[in-house]
């Protein structure tokens, strides 16, 4: 529910539901990134933490997942603000991506490639059903384009949301590891990299080891996520006729 | 006024222009024959107006700085929404699942790096024998 309905419609205990989820969801996440200052390791990640305490708490609280999606609506609806914002970045860092968009957007290109061919193909390998391979095709784009992209090819929505946040996640968490376990030095190609794997969790993340990086990874979310819907929407006209 | 006071004053300000973005993304998407995301053609907004010089970095500077830094937080409600697949993911297919993930997303780091890398160096090669030939 967004804020907007919640006006409109007001209701007690809606807008009770309202307050409660928003304010308890601040202040773990708050508490979530004072452990994450405190002890330094990239493995509690804040928004990982935050979800499993959400979890543990609603679990022990029996309070249905969809009860405090809906009251949670305030964060889903600010996702679109907050991706908007990240023009902002790749504005301060224009000079440097007029200096390298061909390799910027190549890199764009060849991995959202790899990502949707990948996804499906090990899916299958492995002998998951077509339904599930192809709500994988879209893991690794923010979340609002791969929910559109999964519904256009027919995917489980669900498990494409899994999908995406499992793999925002570990690209946040593993994506300065991996960097450094194959060598990667470049500032401009790693940011790239995180963006195209990790949309805007790993953006995020990104964002607070280099702001450089972090415009990269900003471009890049948005120009994997043109792409990622392009080739759906060309593939799906393709396979229709 | 306290000065922090003031601060806040400006962010919530500044957020109501970048969701007026938002919503003009949304807008503009709803028209449009295909799925493109009303975020996504917010962003490309913004980016027109900053760099048109319609909209400043006093407009909305502090309020996106603010909203990407706490990003990670307005992804909680969807990461919550997976304990609602569990029935859907258990035994081996939560495994395999965990699986294609974290095989795709080491794939995807490492070609989309090295793409970045080659196309950079072939591009600076063509550039250094552009110069050559000049020189001759």
């Amino acid at each position: 529910m967004d804020p907007v309905s919640v006006i409109s419609n007001l209701d007690f205990m809606v807008a009770l539901r309202f307050i409660v989820a928003t304010v308890v969801s601040i202040a773990v996440f708050e508490l979530a990134v004072i452990l994450y200052h405190k002890v330094k390791s990239p493995l509690l990640n804040p928004m990982l933490v935050t979800v499993i305490g959400l979890i543990l708490a609603l679990t022990l609280l029996h309070v249905p997942v969809e009860t405090y999606q809906q009251a949670a609506g305030l964060f889903t609806f600010m996702l679109g603000p907050a991706t908007v914002a990240l023009a902002y970045s790749v504005y301060r860092q224009r000079k440097i991506l007029k200096e390298h968009f061909v390799p910027v957007v190549a890199g764009c290109l060849v991995g959202s490639i790899v990502s949707m061919v990948s996804a499906y193909t090990l899916c299958r390998l492995l002998g998951l059903g077509h339904d599930m391979a192809i709500s994988f095709i879209p893991k690794s784009v923010t979340t609002p384009i791969a929910i559109a992209a999964s519904q256009e090819l027919g995917g489980i929505t669900a498990i494409t949301v899994a999908a995406v946040i499992i793999t925002g996640i570990l690209g946040a968490i593993f994506s300065p590891y991996m960097a450094k376990l194959f060598h990667i030095e470049n500032r401009i190609a790693k940011g790239v990299a995180v963006g195209t794997a990790a949309h805007a969790i790993g953006t995020s993340r990104a964002l607070e080891i280099d702001e450089l990086e972090g415009a990269m990874s900003g471009v890049a979310l948005a120009v994997a996520g043109l792409m990622t819907t392009f080739i759906v929407i060309v593939a799906h006209l393709v396979f229709q006729s | 006024m306290s000065l922090k006071m003031k601060k806040g004053l400006i962010i919530a300000g500044q957020l109501g222009v970048l969701i007026a973005v938002y919503e003009f993304g949304c807008a503009i998407s709803s028209m449009l024959p295909i799925d493109l995301p009303g975020n996504i053609i917010g962003m490309g907004l913004l980016l027109t107006c900053l760099v048109t010089g319609i909209l400043k970095r006093k407009h909305v500077g502090m309020a996106c700085d603010y909203l990407i830094d706490n990003m990670s937080i307005f992804f909680v409600p969807a990461g919550v929404g997976i304990m609602g697949c569990v029935s859907l993911l258990q035994g081996a297919a939560a495994l395999k699942f965990a699986f294609v993930c974290v095989v795709t997303t080491v794939l995807v780091f490492l070609s989309t790096s090295a793409t970045v890398v080659l196309v950079q160096r072939l591009m600076e090669k063509r550039a250094a024998s552009a110069t050559k030939e000049l020189a001759r």
